[in-house]
């Protein structure tokens, strides 16, 4: 009796082992996309924070690249990049319109992750020439 | 009564029933901690939405007090007609014109998404040492968010 009794609890322990294996897969998938969604929307938060940071400095700077130098950025094919160990890339093209009244200076921030885009916006400032 | 002693034994099913509590239990935390994430990805689209409205329109902006400059020094350097709206009107520049002292008030309004809107103004001048001033520069809620923020107020106080 006593030992049909352990026969059947050891039964029920393996059947339970294999179920809550099972349900263990599902489990730390759904918590491995929760992960995997969490740092995307870090890494997509960080380089915005950034990338305004940047806007912002760079719109009252007399030079532009060097603002982007100083913070880390490196030039490589008319685009500076700033790439670190955080999930994206954060890519600033610049450019610049000369008129008579003054310099239009556009830079666009593009943050990519990736194949993927994870924003981009432009970043423009004018400053008005004195002219006589 | 000496001698007897109780013996704890494990039931059969106790252990199913464990399995069943604890498999629930981590289901529901694997599935609160998905929701969560799914919540802040669309925050953080959100926010990535709203700043590239807002610096679409600042660039916008940027770009019409260009013209608007540019208009000002083809006046002074060329032009004897009248310094008013048709003369911008004329140069391609879109704003709201009002006459000041010796000069122009201009005001620019741009959507920035969300129904909000980024409004500059300044003044433009003929003649003088400045051409172009911006005076003010301001992201503003929309008139429905405004409504939205009106019917937010709980307490009632004016």
């Amino acid at each position: 009796m006593r030992n049909s009794r352990g026969n059947m609890l050891l039964i029920e322990l393996m059947i339970v082992l294999l179920f809550f294996s099972l349900a263990q897969v599902t489990v730390v998938q759904v918590f491995a996309a929760a992960h995997q969604q969490a740092m995307s929307s870090r890494a997509t938060h960080t380089a915005l924070t950034i990338a305004q940071d940047m806007a912002e400095r760079m719109h009252g700077a007399n030079d532009p690249a060097q603002v982007l130098m100083d913070n880390g950025f490196v030039l490589a094919d008319d685009t500076y990049v700033l790439e670190k160990d955080r999930g994206f890339v954060l890519q600033v093209k610049l450019s610049q319109l000369s008129q008579p009244a003054g310099v239009l200076r556009t830079a666009v921030f593009t943050a990519v992750n990736g194949e993927k885009t994870l924003f981009t916006f432009p970043g423009v400032s004018y400053e008005g020439a004195s002219v006589p | 009564m000496k001698g007897e002693h109780t013996e704890y034994r494990v039931g059969v099913g106790a252990s199913s029933i464990l399995m069943i509590l604890v498999a629930l239990a981590l289901t529901a935390l694997s599935l609160l901690a998905l929701g969560s994430a799914r919540n802040t990805a669309a925050l953080t689209a959100r926010n990535v939405e709203m700043t590239e409205a807002y610096y679409q329109a600042a660039a916008e902006l940027q770009q019409r007090l260009a013209a608007i400059d540019q208009a000002v020094l083809r006046y002074r350097q060329q032009s004897d007609a009248a310094f008013d709206e048709t003369w911008f009107s004329a140069c391609g520049v879109e704003a709201i014109w009002t006459e000041n002292d010796g000069g122009l008030d201009f005001l620019l309004e741009i959507p920035a998404g969300e129904r909000r809107v980024l409004r500059a103004t300044g003044a433009a001048y003929p003649r003088g040492d400045e051409r172009c001033v911006l005076k003010t520069h301001e992201l503003l809620p929309g008139e429905e968010n405004e409504q939205d923020q009106a019917g937010l107020n709980l307490m009632g106080i004016e």
